[in-house]
């Protein structure tokens, strides 16, 4: 398994450099978080998200050197979108189902009853189902600012893409986001 | 120059539907502990040696007087190591006695033995000597402490301070551990430690009432044995009875 070989990968890309063990140490403290969320929202279900996680970190360690300072989160955030779409792909392949069932009860909480938790569970799934319909582009740009509440400038920051395009991806993956809500629940009375 | 009118649909106009949808998108959360994990797979120690304490003891909702504590351990330890001398190795060891110590409560690190600040930065870890399910055995401890003392009576009230501040400190990380995870594996372990740890820090009552209701749930094996053993060792504490060592140890 991956995790498996992840120490050693680890010792010979870094070669355990005390300043950049603690640079990256740090890295993770700032974005494990918004790292973990993100490939979350990309499609990248429970429990792979911590392996996909770790794979993010692991290549951030060895790149680590070349990374500009100031720059490590449109950094990062580029290795999330890569380790997401290699995890999708990776899924397609192996014709798994996108919302496996572990991911209904990883992702709720201890204290919710159960009729509260299949709801949350579905709603999630149905979440999923919509935004893996949205193309790639768009996804990022969605995600970014309907849940990670991002601005359009740090959006675009982060992407290495003129504010304009952001705004346009945002408008359009709305768009397509309120149809596809709009479809599920026709779909779901029966309409 | 961000457009006006483009705000998250969660602070305007979604429907109920879609807020719904995409606000279960807010529960997203990594597991407790998913990062120390990850950082630890790659071989990255979790908190660097000036942040340890600041995140032990600041999260632990008391870091002025954690901050105190650990001012006074490391005075007492660079103290003791000033009065003992460069000869005194054999002399300050035995200043930290129990099963609680520092040393097993660290990660093996290359600049171990090299000073007192990168053993107390050092990665917990527990030692096989130090896992509660050691066999209990007389605590050597106080004899060590009373060679010390014998050559230099005032280290006696160093060492029990030391001593004091190390369990303090003992039971800042079991307090850690329980807040994180309050049904981990290691429950059990934790209970003995703490017992421990309340012993050493002389908070006899405390050790007593919690070893007491521990035996009462764990009435025998190597845990109760040594649970035994560290109430057994407490300042007035009565004999224990043949059965009471009988129940606890199956062997005699």
């Amino acid at each position: 398994m991956f995790a498996a070989h992840a120490a050693k990968l680890t010792t010979d890309a870094v070669a355990r450099d005390p300043a950049l063990d603690a640079r990256l140490r740090q890295l993770a403290i700032d974005h494990y978080d918004f790292v973990w969320r993100s490939l979350r929202r990309l499609g990248v279900t429970p429990p792979e998200t911590d392996d996909a996680a770790q794979r993010v970190f692991l290549t951030l360690a060895q790149k680590l050197p070349s990374v500009e300072g100031g720059k490590e989160r449109s950094f990062v955030f580029g290795i999330v979108m890569r380790v997401a779409a290699n995890v999708r792909r990776d899924r397609a392949t192996a014709r798994l189902r996108e919302v496996p069932e572990s991911d209904a009860t990883s992702s709720l909480s201890h204290d919710a009853t159960a009729e509260t938790a299949l709801a949350h569970a579905e709603e999630r799934a149905t979440l999923d189902e919509i935004l893996a319909s949205i193309p790639e582009e768009r996804r990022i740009a969605f995600v970014l600012f309907e849940i990670e509440e991002l601005t359009l400038v740090e959006i675009a920051e982060m992407l290495g893409i003129p504010q304009g395009t952001v705004t346009s991806r945002v408008r359009r993956a709305r768009e397509e986001f309120r149809a596809a809500v709009t479809r599920h629940r026709a779909r779901n009375k029966g309409v | 120059m961000e457009t006006p009118d483009l705000e998250p649909l969660l602070h305007g106009e979604a429907t109920e539907d879609e807020r719904s949808l995409l606000q279960t998108a807010k529960r997203d959360a990594a597991r407790p502990g998913a990062r120390d994990e990850m950082l630890a797979a790659l071989g990255v120690p979790v908190v660097a040696a000036p942040e340890r304490f600041a995140v032990r003891f600041g999260s632990s909702g008391g870091s002025l007087l954690h901050g105190v504590l650990l001012a006074v351990f490391i005075g007492t330890v660079t103290g003791a190591a000033v009065m003992f001398g460069s000869s005194s190795e054999s002399a300050s060891e035995p200043s930290l006695p129990s099963d609680v110590r520092e040393s097993s409560l660290r990660a093996p690190s290359p600049a171990e033995g090299s000073g007192q600040a990168d053993d107390l930065a050092s990665t917990p870890v527990v030692t096989p000597d130090s896992l509660p399910s050691a066999p209990a055995v007389a605590s050597t401890a106080p004899a060590k402490a009373g060679a010390v003392t014998g050559s230099l009576p005032s280290t006696d009230t160093l060492a029990r301070e030391i001593s004091r501040v190390e369990a303090a400190r003992a039971m800042a990380l079991l307090d850690a551990y329980e807040r994180e995870f309050s049904r981990g594996a290691f429950a059990v372990e934790v209970s003995v430690l703490r017992i421990e740890a309340l012993a050493q820090a002389g908070k006899t009552d405390e050790a007593r009432r919690l070893g007491a209701r521990f035996l009462a749930e764990h009435r025998q094996g190597a845990f109760a044995r040594r649970v035994g053993a560290t109430l057994d060792a407490l300042p007035g504490a009565a004999p224990p009875s043949s059965a009471e060592r009988a129940l606890r140890s199956p062997d005699e």
